[in-house]
């Protein structure tokens, strides 16, 4: 297994997303504040005020975000809780929106923060509704997370899946296979629960095999038909951070995506 | 249309676009109308309202049953997302999302 800090991988890289969350924890939360790079808004979810958080702990070699998930050292500024609260509803005001979210990285790292953060927007009129956008390691590596997060009223997950199989997990995202499951029990532990949420997983034809898909979406049946019913499919675009990594990784991403859809001639 | 086959009609909608529309532009844009049952989530993309209404427990029995007859569909057919969202940017959808919403 990688020592390592991991950054972006290469095919046949491997690490514990627990170990690696705990190394990045390090980095990007500081007494109860954590790394942020930008406070916006954005037209996803017909409109979502955003804070983007810096660290991940999966390196998954298609992931849209900036280099702040490879190098958190190099990247963004400590925010407290409330300080994060103030700048997403300052966002959420401006461009007069009622959803918020925090997104990029993680946001289940630091979760002392993320605890107060949630709190606060809980008491603010602003905000009607907190999506809380996660690849569920730390959800299903500790289920008490979940059960602090359900009491909360505006807190909405999305879970977004990265395989359908624990071999193809470990090759996509860099993670152990022996961590697959823990996205199933986060999702499990947030059904119990009766936490609002939906699924969402990685199901690009260009990443994930028909039969993988497949099989992936039977898993989620046997949990709940209705979750498999609602699974979000992911599709994979040509974000700049996605290149790059795709290119570290060994694939080609001129070939991946095709000249046309990169805007070439 | 009753119930059931709006909660049908919107499964597929998901597919085309469940989570950077809101329910009412979606069935503006199609020309269907947002079930009574649905209106308080109508400002909600698509796919969170359905799993909203889905902590409901007087919607939950419905939602399943048409969630357990769609997702035959949606497993037979893999590429169907993708191959509706390349028609749908030639109908236009497309520039219905971003008129929506454009900060």
């Amino acid at each position: 297994m990688r020592k390592a800090y991991p950054r972006m991988i290469r095919r046949g890289d491997r690490f514990d997303p627990i170990d690696v969350a705990k190394q990045t924890e390090r980095v990007v939360c500081r007494n109860g504040a954590r790394k942020y790079t930008a406070f916006y808004a954005t037209g996803v979810y017909g409109g979502i005020a955003t804070g983007y958080v810096v660290g991940c702990c999966l390196r998954c070699f298609f992931c849209w975000t900036d280099f702040s998930r490879d190098f958190p050292e190099a990247y963004g500024n400590y925010y407290t809780a409330e300080e994060a609260c103030e700048n997403i509803v300052r966002a959420a005001r401006k461009w007069r929106v009622s959803k918020a979210r925090i997104s990029g990285g993680e946001p289940t790292l630091c979760r002392k923060h993320l605890l107060e953060l949630l709190e606060l927007v809980e008491e603010r009129e602003e905000v009607k509704l907190f999506i809380l956008e996660t690849n569920g390691i730390l959800f299903g590596a500790d289920e008490s997370y979940v059960r602090d997060v359900a009491g909360l009223k505006k807190v909405y997950v999305r879970v977004s899946l990265k395989a359908g199989e624990p071999e193809a997990f470990e090759a996509r995202t860099g993670a152990s296979r022996e961590f697959f499951e823990l996205p199933f029990r986060a999702v499990k532990a947030l059904l119990d629960r009766n936490v609002r949420f939906h699924v969402a997983a990685m199901t690009d034809p260009r990443i994930m095999p028909a039969e993988e898909r497949r099989r992936l979406i039977e898993r989620l049946a046997e949990i709940d038909e209705f979750l498999a019913a609602n699974l979000e499919e992911e599709e994979c675009d040509p974000y700049e951070g996605t290149l790059v990594r795709m290119q570290f990784y060994g694939l080609d991403p001129i070939e991946f995506f095709g000249r046309k859809s990169l805007g070439s001639t | 249309m009753g119930l059931r086959d709006a909660i049908r009609v919107l499964f597929k909608l998901c597919e085309l676009e469940g989570e950077d529309v809101v329910l009412k532009s979606l069935c503006s844009a199609f020309g269907v109308e947002v079930p009574q049952e649905l209106r308080e989530l109508k400002d909600l993309p698509p796919r969170i309202a359905l799993a909203i209404a889905y902590r409901d427990r007087n919607l939950r029995p419905l939602l399943r049953e048409v969630a357990s007859e769609f997702l035959k569909e949606k497993i037979a057919d893999p590429l169907a997302k993708q191959s509706r969202k390349e028609d749908n940017k030639k109908g236009g959808l497309n520039e219905v999302m971003w008129n929506i919403y454009d900060p």
